[in-house]
């Protein structure tokens, strides 16, 4: 009797153990592979890349990544879609960068007032700003488009990273007043008693003790900025200002059905968010919930 | 515009709904709704904290400083969000085409009328409901099962939780590319697979129907949510108090009720997290259907954000563009309060009874 029920419980731990491992690996093919078949038809020949059945294994083809980054070194005008995926990629990065510097900038200065300083609007504020994220951007594209164009500010990078910061900073202004919060107030007391002024409390002493806050500020808003279409989309229609969403867009659906270079496009213009998530995925999974962790 | 008006949104949202149906309820419930937010924060919630800002004694220069601090962010998110949002709130009620010089005129409220009785907006607005609800119940499900995977400890499992990462970080324009390669009709990867195993003679044209279009779309919206939710359910499975479970074991309860009735209502919150998050995803699935299969064939994967999309843009038709626009947002704050009070609601009646 007594043994017979062990066997059963270890029979059910087998059998608990198999459905867990099962779903790890169920998780693991769930994820990787989308990547993988994006691998395989970037790194085949294109005559390769149009048989049925497809290869199951990469052929190491490099020449769709070749074609792509030799475009960053010919002086002619761009001819295809896929030479415009290195211009893409340099036009968003300096988009990018901008705006995650600024957000930085911004978010930490407000949230930091946010989180100490008592003042009309400092309770209501942060709430208003998290609520904004319901808004659907779609809202603003039009009115941005109007904004801009009456400055004579569309199609340059300028105009889009002014549309990027108008969604990007509610958020990061919440997300740093989160971190704030975390960090005791003991900490300014103390400094102002060692003869701090206001300002050097916050610069010297508690904007380094945020890094990780800051860090997480700058990573989000450099993916929401890398990752838009919609604005990228509608506020540029010159090509030399062209960012890398509708760059590799215009990779699909292209009269020579080249495949590889869709793939190869699109791995490259995913590359620098996807590295710098793997890189700092403990900031970016810390900051995001102790921004909407709060809702 | 903004539905949330305090600073703790989702009870904000789920008093919002509460308002009409409880009229009379509503002084006291709202005080004995208060609570519940903070507690639910945490021991370090926010309520101790501001308290702790208010014993700091600072005085109205400290006043000074913090609105200065705050005065950039203030002006960018007035002048860039709050500006916009009402000025597209004036275009949608004035009659204005794009790029043209003649000024606006003012119609009314002859916009919204226009959308409603437009024979596009009851379909694509069910098209847009439904698939939403695909993507969140999708979303939930599986990252559920997969955080309930990784909350034990096993080898290789910081591996696991470093790749899941990736999918989040893609744009919606990878998204599109990636999966319409995938279900590519005439060299997809899917059909070869499935041809190969034998569950098809011939290759598939996924997106030839509007129904199984919208289905490989609302795939692929899951598969870019799932892991990023599994990795927020599994933080808060982190946090269930290892004495309930053993509390609920020794009465005699076994895995299912356990989780059913011991992990579920502890991580609520990230459950309507998680929700809220992918409900905003789907209502902006714009990409994708600019990549895949431009809202056809006919309109039949045409969305409430495809539908605003063409029609300010391609039809140049902005009134009527911010119009949708509008509804769409008036549609996801709905839905968004309708999922609170869902998640939400069980536990608060409780409370009501109480108090």
């Amino acid at each position: 009797m007594i043994a017979a029920g062990d066997r059963g419980r270890t029979a059910r731990r087998i059998a608990v153990r198999a459905l867990r491992a099962g779903t790890v690996l169920a998780l693991l093919a769930w994820v990787l592979l989308p990547f993988y078949f994006l691998l395989l038809v970037a790194l085949t020949s294109r005559a390769d890349s149009l048989r049925t059945p497809p290869r199951w294994i990469p052929a190491m083809d490099f020449g769709s990544f070749r074609k792509i980054l030799d475009s960053a070194f010919s002086s002619a005008p761009p001819s295809n879609p896929s030479d415009l995926i290195v211009p893409g990629m340099q036009n968003s990065a300096v988009v990018a960068v901008c705006v995650a510097a600024l957000n930085i900038v911004i978010a930490s200065t407000a949230g930091y007032a946010f989180a100490r300083f008592r003042f009309p609007g400092s309770r209501t504020v942060p709430g208003l700003m998290l609520g904004s994220q319901l808004v659907p951007v779609f809202a603003l594209v039009v009115p941005f488009y109007v904004m801009l164009h009456s400055l004579g500010l569309t199609d340059t990078r300028a105009g889009i990273v002014i549309a990027h910061l108008g969604f990007t900073v509610p958020f990061s202004v919440w997300m740093m007043r989160a971190y704030f919060n975390g960090i005791p107030v003991e900490v300014d007391r103390a400094a102002m008693i060692d003869g701090c002024t206001r300002w050097q409390v916050f610069a010297r002493v508690v904007l380094p003790l945020a890094r990780p806050g800051i860090i997480s500020v700058g990573l989000f808003s450099f993916m929401v900025s890398w990752n838009d279409f919609l604005f990228a989309l509608v506020l540029n229609s010159r090509t030399d200002a062209m960012l890398i969403q509708p760059a590799i867009s215009g990779l699909y659906n292209v009269r020579e059905q080249s495949f590889g270079i869709m793939a190869a496009g699109t791995l490259l213009a995913a590359l620098p968010t996807m590295l710098l998530a793997l890189v700092s995925q403990r900031f970016l999974v810390r900051g995001l919930t102790s921004g909407v962790g709060k809702v | 515009m903004s539905p949330t008006q305090g600073s703790e949104p989702a009870a904000d949202m789920t008093t919002e709904s509460d308002r009409r149906p409880a009229q009379p309820r509503r002084r006291p419930e709202r005080s004995s709704k208060r609570p519940p937010p903070t507690a639910a924060t945490g021991p370090a919630g926010r309520r101790g904290r501001s308290g702790r800002t208010g014993r700091t004694g600072y005085g109205r220069g400290e006043a000074r400083f913090g609105m200065a601090m705050a005065t950039p962010a203030l002006v960018v998110t007035l002048l860039l969000l709050g500006y916009p949002l009402v000025y597209s709130f004036w275009v949608s009620l004035h009659e204005q085409t794009l790029g043209s010089r003649a000024p606006a005129r003012w119609v009314g409220i002859d916009n919204y009328t226009a959308v409603l009785g437009d024979p596009v907006f009851l379909p694509s607005l069910t098209r847009t409901v439904l698939f939403a609800a695909a993507v969140v119940l999708g979303t939930l499900l599986l990252g559920t099962v997969f955080a309930l995977a990784l909350n034990q400890e096993f080898r290789g499992r910081s591996v696991v939780r470093g790749v899941l990462i990736l999918p989040w970080s893609l744009s919606q324009i990878t998204l599109a590319l990636t999966f319409g390669w995938i279900f590519n009709s005439t060299f997809g990867p899917l059909n070869g697979a499935l041809q190969q195993a034998g569950v098809i003679d011939k290759y598939v044209a996924w997106f030839a129907s509007g129904r199984v279009a919208l289905t490989v779309m609302a795939v692929a919206f899951v598969w870019s949510l799932v892991p990023f939710a599994t990795l927020l359910i599994l933080g808060a499975l982190q946090t269930v108090p290892e004495d309930l479970h053993k509390a609920a074991r020794i009465d005699g309860a076994g895995p299912v009720r356990r989780f059913f009735f011991v992990t579920l209502p502890w991580i609520r919150d990230t459950v309507l997290v998680v929700s809220v998050l992918a409900l905003i995803n789907a209502f902006l699935a714009f990409a994708l259907i600019y990549i895949l299969t431009g809202g056809g064939p006919g309109t039949e994967t045409t969305l409430l954000s495809w539908w605003g999309y063409t029609t300010a843009f391609r039809d140049l038709d902005l009134g009527k563009g911010a119009a949708i626009f509008y509804l769409m947002t008036l549609a996801m704050v709905l839905l968004a309060a309708l999922t609170a009070l869902v998640i939400r609601g069980p536990r608060r009646n409780r409370e009501g009874r109480t108090a």
